[in-house]
């Protein structure tokens, strides 16, 4: 047996990322090793680590989505037990307390944060990114359509609506509040592991919770599109994008004033989004031939 | 003698220093439909509210079917088969009526995993029938929040019915509707009362309306129960006509 196949052989058995790096080195200290058997465990090395780091990213990023929908379940079935300023405040505290509690972490890099394992060759960062994002948007979506036609969906609604009347009809408000909650804290895991990727660096206090960019967008995208609905955040998203890039290429400089006027203009005059705009468009149709059905 | 469904004993309520209700006892026998009147500010709908978990009582007792309803949240309430609606309606005003009905279906035990449902044929079939029988029909696919004042009282009156509920109660079911229509509504509560075989306790002005479907009416002044009886008698009690007209 060669010391090539000897390596490959060891390296077929255990995790072979830090195993074979290992070996790597130690034959790179051993003169009888031919550079051809080197090239060879190298080139296995690249074979194996691409997908392997592909594989954790994805593991990563579902452990974080089922760990978050515990924390969720646990958190929101507490705090969703308020209403009104109470929850606003309940909530923001939350997001800043979660913020503070990160950073005294070691093993997430504590005040510092934390860089992001850079990729193996073979492994275009960006289109990974970009794909797994898109994969992600794609299965939330077709899972909330399914929530949304379910009586869970029902639910979500009704208490959006009137949460006093949903009590009356005996829907369990709480149990559904803090799945719902649960279930958006396990794609927001997703969605923050993406953006952690994407930004090869996250800082609990200065990224994650960073207002003026991050923080403000993701809320400003639904009520673009018209919150409560399920085209709403997308087409909020795709409009929000390019508002953005308008503002930073042709008024840069005054892109935040922009963005700001932007903000204030949608609160304004469509507080319901493009989505409500159209459902009143659609409302107002219906009752038109409503009237003429009645005539 | 009919049996009970609703026993009220001793209840009090007070807000601060000023009783709402003042030991009140009565009682609401199965498939009746029994009445409450009383001036302004007499504590009907804060009975309600008690009955329903809204505002926990401060003494007394509440037994629905035998159970105590004291410690128990609206909710839970709810599912046991005792629902109300309200003086000024409660609709999902961003949904259209057929939603409206179909989320209204009975979540007896509130096991979370029966919602992971879509609604069946059979729960559409029954939202369209009683859309129908309140005369909403035409309005099905409209949002609740553009409907008139007294068609959403019609809608709120039809996803009671969806939950199926043993025991209804009604606050001021005809405040708001048109008069013409009136006759209408009564007819449809009475139907409600004998071909669902819902029990119903309604708070309404309308005399009129009262003495028209009401078997016995109980009379709140001041917080108190001051009068208990059939309509007839009501009527022409001295204390009802005090308590309505301020005598001194």
């Amino acid at each position: 047996m060669s010391r090539a196949e000897e390596i490959l052989l060891m390296a077929k058995a255990v995790p072979p990322f830090p195993k074979v790096a290992h070996r790597v080195l130690a034959m790179l200290d051993d003169p009888s090793v031919k550079a051809a058997d080197l090239a060879e465990v190298i080139q296995y090395d690249a074979a194996i680590t691409a997908p392997i780091f592909v594989q954790s990213l994805i593991i990563g990023l579902l452990a974080a989505a089922i760990l978050n929908f515990v924390i969720g379940l646990i958190v929101g079935s507490q705090l969703l037990q308020t209403r009104g300023h109470y929850f606003a405040v309940g909530t923001l505290g939350l997001g800043v307390a979660a913020g503070e509690f990160a950073g005294t972490m070691d093993f997430l890099g504590g005040g510092s944060g934390m860089n992001f394992i850079q990729p193996p060759d073979g492994v275009n960062l960006t289109q990974l990114l970009y794909f797994l994002g898109l994969g992600v948007v794609a299965i939330f979506f077709v899972f909330l359509t399914w929530l949304h036609r379910t009586r869970f969906g029902f639910v979500m609604n009704a208490i959006r609506d009137n949460e006093d009347k949903a009590e009356a009809m005996g829907l369990p408000t709480g149990r559904v509040k803090t799945f719902a909650w649960a279930i958006a804290a396990a794609f927001a895991a997703i969605a923050g592991g993406l953006y952690g990727a994407g930004k090869n660096f996250i800082d609990p206090t200065e990224v994650a919770f960073s207002l003026p960019t991050v923080g403000v967008w993701m809320l400003l995208m639904p009520l673009m599109g018209g919150k409560g609905t399920l085209w709403g955040p997308i087409l909020g998203a795709v409009m929000f994008q390019l508002f953005k890039e308008f503002f930073w290429t042709y008024l840069f400089g005054w892109q935040r004033v922009a963005l700001g006027l932007l903000i204030v203009i949608i609160v304004v005059f469509f507080p319901d989004g493009l989505m409500g705009g159209l459902r009143a468009v659609k409302e107002r149709l219906s009752r038109k031939s409503g009237k003429g059905e009645a005539a | 003698m009919s049996e009970t469904i609703l026993e009220i004993r001793g209840v009090s309520k007070h807000f601060g220093g000023i009783y709402a209700n003042q030991d009140i006892s009565l009682d609401i026998p199965k498939g009746a439909i029994i009445g409450l009147i009383g001036p302004n500010g007499s504590g009907k709908s804060t009975l309600f509210g008690s009955i329903t978990g809204y505002h926990p009582i401060d003494e007394g007792s509440i037994k629905y079917e035998g159970q105590e309803l004291k410690r128990l949240r609206t909710a839970e309430i709810a599912r046991l088969g005792l629902i109300r609606t309200f003086q000024q309606t409660h609709v999902y005003d961003e949904m259209d009526c057929v939603r409206n009905m179909l989320i209204s279906r009975p979540m007896r035990g509130g096991d979370i995993r029966t919602l992971l449902h879509e609604p069946s044929a059979e729960d559409r079939d029954r939202a369209e029938d009683l859309l129908e029988f309140v005369g909403l029909a035409s309005k099905r696919h409209l949002l609740a929040g553009s409907l008139s004042f007294g068609q959403q009282k019609l809608l709120e009156f039809a996803m009671a019915l969806m939950n199926e509920p043993d025991l209804l109660l009604l606050d001021e079911p005809t405040a708001g509707i048109n008069p013409t229509l009136i006759n209408g509504l009564i007819d449809r509560l009475r139907q409600a009362n004998e071909r669902f075989g819902v029990t119903l306790f309604v708070i309404e002005h309308n005399m009129r309306v009262m003495m028209n479907l009401a078997q016995e009416i109980h009379v709140l002044a001041g917080g108190k129960l001051i009068a208990s009886g059939k309509p007839k008698d009501i009527q022409n009690d001295p204390r009802v006509i005090e308590a309505y007209l301020g005598g001194s």
